[in-house]
């Protein structure tokens, strides 16, 4: 394919990303805002980010979150780079018990600003996060935690399943549906920085040492300095 | 009319923004990985620590489907290199190279409630072929019932490696229950306790792991030689590696980092 069609090929891939992220979970507020008894309306996802000990790079965290809908897909985004993640996720019900069709894959770039999860499409019945069931992985952001202006945010977009009946008809006729939610965003209150970017705080900090005009001034500076360092999370 | 326009604006400038992503991002290699969905975990940490260590100079993209995909895709250009978990076959296409990047240890596992001690090749094989099928013909189990078998799907470079290491010259029981994930197995131990099955050793949460020729199934057994299941990784490419694929081959067999990173879970390279 020529330089122009690929182009032309990119520029409509990203238009149909762009609807299907802003324009399907505009749908989905739009719709919610306008009539309380629409199936879209309620859904509901809800989930947090801890810290996850296990791993083999100190920045590595737990996600949990969960849908009051089906969730037949999902991706996970964050606001920093994210380095690694696991490539399968389970889903558990609410007494930690895996679900017996909850196994889901995980794909994207490494490093990146997500990635995303999905069932085996060829599965019957398709592979299917039970609604009030959590979803649980990991992953590992690709520079320190805190080695930013900003504290970590971490959001969940899912693919959920509903079904809605007509029964104005006779026999009633049931029909399934999928809709992306809005990004909802994962509670990473347990992830917060006390020290946002300490590398560069260490610097500034260390730089007044030279500064110093008296030996007190400068055995103070020198003591700041050693412990902004000691802020600084050790890399693997 | 005037928002309006800006509304059009605004979402025009977003998708300007997704266009110039990807152009971008071209600027630097990226290696498209595919394959096994027992090299990935490893494969995904290795990524992330070359990244690191080159200093962002290339990307990954990380996809799965079972070790003969990874093959398939490779063969076919569809991806730069392939995982798989198993070693070359016959009938895979030419022209493509197996890169042994670690070692794994396959291990044979119960439910919790079901610790059975050891199983030796041949009781294994009376298991998994179907020739036992009731707990109570298996020494050091408590159950009885009938002994639900889970292996992998045929697609799987896992399924290959067991009808290999444990199973030949017999052939596992077309009875079996076939999953297709390590963690798909590892969830059907979880809840049933009258399943056994065998998976990576990086897939171990609440299950009991059997020792096998008397032999634990662990890291440290798998490291030493001494645990008989363990089997190759690779990364397979077409033809001989080059380019940026070649560097991060090389960086995993020979940088300190990086089998620092395949010991957490694996054998690394020797």
């Amino acid at each position: 394919m020529n330089g122009k069609g690929e182009g032309f090929r990119r520029a409509l891939l990203a238009f149909g990303l762009a609807l299907a992220v802003f324009g399907l979970g505009g749908l989905v507020s739009a719709v919610s805002a306008q009539a309380d008894d629409d199936p879209l309306a309620g859904i509901n996802c809800t989930g947090k980010v801890t810290p996850f000990t296990g791993g083999i790079f100190p920045d590595e965290f737990s996600y949990e979150f969960g849908c009051d809908k089906p969730i037949t897909a999902f991706s996970i985004v964050s606001n920093r780079q994210i380095g690694s993640f696991s490539t399968e996720v389970i889903g558990v019900n609410p007494v930690g018990e895996p679900g017996p069709n909850e196994d889901f894959f995980c794909v994207g770039a490494v490093p990146s600003n997500g990635f995303g999860c999905y069932g085996n499409p060829g599965k019957t019945p398709a592979t299917t996060i039970t609604a009030g069931n959590k979803a649980i992985g990991e992953f590992s952001m690709f520079d320190p935690l805190c080695d930013a202006n900003v504290n970590p945010m971490v959001w969940g977009i899912a693919l959920t399943e509903f079904s809605t009946t007509n029964d104005l008809v006779t026999p009633p006729v049931v029909r399934k549906w999928q809709a992306t939610t809005e990004p909802f965003l994962l509670n990473t209150s347990a992830i917060r920085c006390k020290v946002l970017n300490p590398k560069a705080k260490a610097k500034q900090t260390c730089a007044k040492v030279k500064r110093a005009k008296s030996p007190r001034a400068r055995a103070a500076a020198k003591r700041a300095c050693d412990r902004a360092r000691a802020a600084i999370p050790k890399e693997i | 009319m005037k928002s309006s326009k800006s509304v059009v604006l605004g979402f025009l400038l977003v998708c300007l923004a997704f266009i110039a992503m990807p152009t971008a991002a071209q600027a630097k290699p990226t290696i498209t990985i595919s394959g096994s969905t027992t090299v990935a975990p490893l494969a995904t940490q290795l990524a992330k620590g070359y990244v690191k260590a080159c200093k962002g100079c290339v990307k990954f993209k990380i996809l799965q489907g079972g070790s003969d995909i990874g093959v398939a895709d490779v063969s076919r250009g569809r991806a730069t290199l392939g995982m798989s978990s198993r070693i070359p076959k016959p009938s895979d296409p030419g022209g493509i190279v197996f890169n042994e990047i670690a070692k794994d240890a396959l291990c044979l596992a119960s439910h919790v409630s079901n610790p059975i001690a050891n199983l030796t090749q041949d009781q294994a094989q009376d298991v998994f072929s179907g020739g036992v099928r009731n707990w109570n013909l298996v020494q050091g189990s408590n159950k009885t019932g009938t002994i639900n078998v889970v292996i992998r799907t045929a697609a799987s470079g896992t399924q290959d490696a067991f009808d290999k290491i444990f199973m030949a010259p017999k052939k596992t029981f077309t009875g079996a229950t076939q999953k297709a994930s390590n963690g798909l197995i590892e969830q059907q131990l979880q809840r049933d306790p009258l399943a056994i099955g065998y998976l990576s050793l990086a897939f171990q949460k609440g299950v009991h792991i059997i020792n096998y020729k008397g032999v634990p199934c662990s890291l440290r057994a798998a490291k030493s030689g001494q645990y008989p299941g363990t089997r190759p990784l690779f990364l397979v490419s077409r033809g001989a590696l080059s380019g940026a694929s070649a560097k991060w081959v090389k960086w995993i067999r020979g940088n300190r980092r990086a089998l620092a990173i395949a010991a957490t879970s694996w054998v690394p390279f020797k």
